[in-house]
C-alpha cells in the first residue's frame, strides 16, 4: 500500500515537472505565420485575401517572404545560439509586430525558427521540415561549420531556396568550390580577418616572430592560416604552430609549451566553452608576461568575456569584424537595444543574426518584380548594396562574401564594470582576399593543418 | 481447420498487430508529409541499430556503449568513397561494409575476454577511439566539417522511395535477427547473460561466443550505418560521439531490453521526441528525461514489458511472463526459494 502511495506521489511530482517544462512554451516557441499579416503604419495596404499587395510605386511586387532559421538552441553551443535567437527576435519586435516585418515596399517577411541541438543530423531533419512543411524561401543554417556544411550540401540542388549564412565561414564556399544559391550577409570568411590582423602585428607593432596556438579543426586551420600566410608574406616568421583539440578545457600543458617559446606574440584561437580556460591558463601560467596574446575572433568574443575574470582578460588584444565598443551609430544603437532587451552586452553571434536580417530587408527593399527568386535576391545583394548593420557598413563581393571593417580590439572595463571589446585600430573595407590578387590567391590550396601559407614551415 | 484457431489469443493479437504494422508501413508514405516520412525512415534505421545493440545488451547481458563506432565507420567508408573519389554506389557500399565489419572484428578482438563493467569500459573506449579518429584525420574524414557530397542511388533518390528501400532492408534484417535469437547461438548468448561460467562448463568457448556476437551485431550496425549515411547524405563526428552510442541502449531500455520489438518501439519514441516533439516544446530534453524516469519507475522491462505484463494479468489470465520474473528481484527470490 505504502509503495503504491509513494509511486503516485512520484508520478504527481513528475507530472508537475512536465507542466513546468511546457509552461512557458508560448513565450519560447517560435513565431509562425498564421495567415495574418500585420503591416507597419502607413507603408502598405494588404488586401483581404492577403495576396496582392502593392506599394506606393504601384509596381507588381511579390508580397510574402518566409525565412527558416536553424539555430543551436540546445546542445553544445546553446549559449551562442541563445544570443543569435534573442537578436533575431529583437529585430522582429523592434521593426515589426514580433512575427512579421513589413518592408517599405510592402513585402511581409515572416520566419520559422527551429533547434538543431548543435547536431548536423538534426539540422538536416529540421531543414527538411522547413522546406517541405513550412515552405520557406530562405534558410539560415545554424552556427557551426558542420551544420552549415550539412545543410548547404542538402540544399545544394534546390534552386528555389536561398541559403544565407551569417556564421559558418568555410573559405571555399565563396572561393574555390562555391555553393549555388549561397551568400554570407553579415557573415565572414574564416581566413579573412586574420589577414588584417597580421598586417597590424607586423606594421603597427613591429612583431617579427609569432607562434600560433589554434583549435585543431577546419575553422582553426583556416582562421590561423589566414594570419600565418599574410604574416609571412609581409616578411614575418611563424616559428611554431601548436594545435589543441576542439572542446578542450585544460590548457595547462599547452601553456607550458607556450612558455618555452621565444616569440613576439602568440595567436590564440579557441571556440565556445574552451575560451575561458584558455585565456585563464594563458594568464595564470604567466605566458602573457612573455608574449602578448593575439586573440582570434571567437577567443575574446563577448559571449566568452561574460564568464572571464577581470584580471585575466583586461588589456588582452584580439581582433574581429565585431566590436561591441565601436564608436559608430549602428553598433551603438544595436548594443543599446540588445542590452535593454536581454540584459547582456551583444556578442558576435547576436550581431550576426541581426545583421543578416538587415541585409535581407535591405535587399527586398531594393528589389522589384512579381516573383521572388534566390538568384534575383543574390544579384541585388551583390549589386553595390551597402547595408548599415551592427558591424558597421558592409558590402558583398561577387562571390557572396563580405567586405567590412576589421577591428583590432582591446578588452576594457566599461563604466558599469563589465568587460567589453573596444577598437584600438581599424582596417576598413577588408575583403576575403585582403592584400592579395584574387586569381593568384586561388592558385594556392585551401588552408589545412599541412598548408598554412607558402612561407610557413617547410 | 482454420490454422488461426490453433493459436492462443495472445498469438492471434500479436499476429494482428504485426500485420497491422506492416500494412501501416506500406501505406504510410501516401498519407503523411515528407517530413514525417523522413522521421519514420530515421526511426526504422535507429530501430535496426538499437536491435544490434540489444542483441548484446539484452540477450547476452553485455552492455555496449561503443556501437556508434561500428555504425560510424561504415558511414565514413561510404562517405569517403562518395566524397573523395569518383567511386560508384557499389564501391561505396562495399567499402562501407568492409569498414564497418573491420571495426566489428577489431572491437570483438579487444572485448572478447571481458565482461561486466570492464566490457562497458572497453566499448566506451572503442567508441571514443573512432570519434577521435573522425575528429583528427582531416584528410579522410573532413573532421568537424564532415563529408558532404554523398548521394543516394539514383533509383531510390526520393524520400518516398528511400523509405520503402529502408523498410525492406530493415524488415529482412529484423527477420534475420528473429532467427538468430532463436538459434542455438542465440540461446548460448542468453546463457552468457545468466552465467558465463555455466556456459563455459557446457563446453562453449565464451570468448569466441562474444567475438561471434560482435560480428553478428556489427553486421546489423553496419547495415544501419549504410542506411543512415544515405538518409542524411552526410557524416561528421557527431555521428560517433558517446551520446550516439548511448542512444540505442536507451532506445532498447525504453522499449524493452531483451526483446526485438522493444528497441523498435523505443527508437520510434526517441526519434519522435527528439525531432517532432522538439518542434513544439523547447524543453524536449526535460520531457525525454522524464520519459526515462517514468519508464524506470513504472515499467522496468520497458514499454513492451509493461504492456505484456498488463495483458497477461488482465486478459490472458496469467501472471507475468518468465522474463518478468527474472527481472524482478523479489519474484526471483520467491521462485528460487520455491524451487530450491
Amino acid at each position: 500500500m505504502r509503495k503504491t502511495i509513494r509511486k503516485w506521489i512520484v508520478l504527481a511530482a513528475v507530472l508537475a515537472l512536465v507542466a513546468a517544462a511546457c509552461g512557458d512554451d508560448s513565450s519560447e516557441t517560435t513565431a509562425t505565420t498564421a495567415g495574418t499579416t500585420a503591416t507597419t503604419a502607413g507603408t502598405t495596404e494588404t488586401t483581404a485575401g492577403g495576396t496582392a499587395t502593392t506599394t506606393g510605386g504601384g509596381a507588381d511586387m511579390f508580397t510574402e517572404l518566409k525565412i527558416g532559421v536553424i539555430l543551436p538552441l540546445t546542445g553544445g553551443i546553446a549559449g551562442p545560439g541563445a544570443d543569435a535567437r534573442e537578436s533575431w527576435e529583437l529585430y522582429f519586435d523592434t521593426n515589426g509586430d514580433g512575427t512579421t516585418v513589413t518592408t517599405s515596399n510592402g513585402v511581409n517577411i515572416t520566419y520559422v525558427m527551429e533547434d538543431n541541438a548543435s547536431d548536423p543530423a538534426v539540422a538536416l531533419t529540421v531543414a527538411t521540415k522547413l522546406l517541405e512543411v513550412d515552405d520557406v524561401d530562405i534558410v539560415i543554417p545554424g552556427i557551426l561549420a558542420s551544420t552549415g556544411t550539412a545543410v548547404g550540401d542538402a540544399l545544394g540542388e534546390r534552386t528555389d531556396v536561398l541559403l544565407l549564412s551569417p556564421f559558418s565561414c568555410n573559405d571555399d564556399f565563396t572561393q574555390r568550390t562555391p555553393l549555388e544559391g549561397y551568400a554570407r550577409p553579415a557573415g565572414w570568411s574564416c581566413s579573412q580577418t586574420g589577414k588584417a590582423f597580421a598586417q597590424w602585428a607586423y606594421e603597427e607593432q613591429g612583431y617579427r616572430d609569432i607562434a600560433t596556438a589554434c583549435t585543431d579543426y577546419t575553422f582553426g586551420y583556416e582562421h590561423c592560416g589566414g594570419f600565418a600566410d599574410a604574416f609571412t608574406q609581409l616578411g614575418g616568421t611563424i616559428t611554431e604552430q601548436i594545435w589543441h583539440p576542439l572542446g578542450n578545457s585544460d590548457f595547462g600543458t599547452y601553456a607550458t609549451q607556450m612558455n618555452e617559446l621565444d616569440v613576439d606574440g602568440i595567436v590564440g584561437l579557441v571556440v565556445g566553452g574552451s575560451a575561458v580556460p584558455f585565456v585563464t591558463a594563458y594568464s595564470d601560467f604567466g605566458v602573457k608576461n612573455r608574449a602578448p596574446l593575439l586573440a582570434g575572433v571567437t577567443t575574446l568574443d563577448q559571449s566568452a568575456l561574460r564568464g572571464m575574470d577581470k584580471e585575466v582578460a583586461l588589456g588582452a588584444i584580439g581582433h574581429s569584424h565585431w566590436s561591441e565598443g565601436a564608436d559608430n551609430p549602428s553598433t551603438k544603437q544595436f548594443v543599446e537595444d540588445f542590452e535593454a532587451a536581454t540584459g547582456k552586452i551583444a556578442s558576435y553571434y547576436a550581431a550576426g543574426n541581426y545583421g543578416a536580417m538587415e541585409w535581407i530587408v535591405a535587399a527586398v527593399e531594393a528589389m522589384s518584380g512579381p516573383e521572388w527568386t534566390p538568384d534575383l535576391m543574390l544579384e541585388t545583394m551583390k549589386d553595390g548594396l551597402v547595408v548599415d548593420t551592427p558591424f558597421g557598413q558592409q558590402a558583398m563581393d561577387d562571390e557572396g562574401a563580405m567586405v567590412f571593417n576589421v577591428y583590432i580590439n582591446e578588452i576594457q572595463e566599461r563604466e558599469d564594470g563589465k568587460l567589453w571589446n573596444v577598437p584600438i585600430f581599424t582596417y576598413e573595407n577588408v575583403d576575403q582576399y585582403y592584400g592579395r590578387d584574387r586569381d593568384e590567391y586561388l592558385t594556392q590550396p585551401p588552408y589545412t593543418k599541412d598548408f598554412q601559407g607558402t612561407g610557413v614551415g617547410g | 481447420m482454420n490454422p488461426l484457431r490453433a493459436l492462443s489469443l495472445t498469438r492471434r493479437v500479436q499476429l494482428a498487430l504485426l500485420v497491422g504494422a506492416l500494412v501501416a508501413g506500406m501505406v504510410l508514405p501516401h498519407v503523411v508529409s515528407s517530413f514525417i516520412l523522413r522521421l519514420v525512415t530515421l526511426a526504422l534505421v535507429s530501430a535496426l541499430f538499437a536491435m544490434s545493440v540489444d542483441l548484446m545488451a539484452g540477450y547476452a547481458g553485455l552492455v555496449t556503449i561503443g556501437q556508434a563506432g561500428i555504425l560510424g565507420t561504415a558511414m565514413y567508408g561510404v562517405g569517403y568513397v562518395a566524397s573523395k573519389t569518383d567511386g560508384g554506389i557499389a564501391l561505396q557500399i562495399t567499402v562501407g561494409f568492409v569498414a564497418g565489419m573491420t571495426a566489428a572484428v577489431i572491437f570483438g578482438l579487444m572485448a572478447m575476454r571481458s565482461s561486466g563493467v570492464y566490457f562497458i569500459l572497453i566499448t566506451i573506449a572503442q567508441g571514443m577511439i573512432i570519434w577521435g579518429l573522425a575528429s583528427l584525420l582531416v584528410n579522410i574524414t573532413g573532421a568537424e566539417n564532415g563529408l558532404p557530397g554523398i548521394r543516394r542511388p539514383v533509383n531510390i533518390e526520393s524520400g518516398f522511395r528511400y523509405y520503402y528501400a529502408t523498410l525492406v532492408v530493415v524488415l529482412i534484417c529484423s527477420l534475420a535477427l528473429f532467427v538468430v535469437v532463436r538459434s542455438p547461438f542465440g540461446h548460448a548468448l542468453k546463457g552468457l547473460r545468466g552465467s558465463e561460467t555455466r556456459v563455459r562448463m557446457l563446453g562453449h568457448n565464451s570468448a569466441f561466443l562474444k567475438f561471434y556476437m560482435f560480428l553478428v551485431s556489427g553486421f546489423f550496425a553496419t547495415v544501419a550505418g549504410i542506411l543512415l549515411v544515405y538518409l542524411n547524405e552526410f557524416v561528421n563526428p557527431t555521428d560517433v560521439i558517446l551520446g550516439a552510442s548511448a542512444l540505442p541502449v536507451l532506445m532498447a531500455i525504453l522499449g524493452g531490453i531483451g526483446t526485438l520489438i522493444g528497441p523498435f518501439i523505443g527508437a520510434f519514441v526517441i526519434v519522435f521526441l527528439r525531432n517532432w516533439v522538439s518542434l513544439r516544446v523547447d524543453r524536449w530534453q526535460t520531457l525525454m528525461g522524464l520519459t526515462f524516469i517514468l519508464v524506470v519507475l513504472f515499467a522496468r522491462e520497458g514499454l513492451v514489458g509493461a504492456v505484456s505484463a498488463w495483458w497477461h494479468k488482465r486478459i490472458d489470465g496469467r501472471d507475468g511472463g518468465v522474463s518478468s520474473v527474472l527481472h524482478e528481484p523479489e519474484k526471483r527470490e520467491a521462485v528460487l526459494s520455491e524451487s530450491g
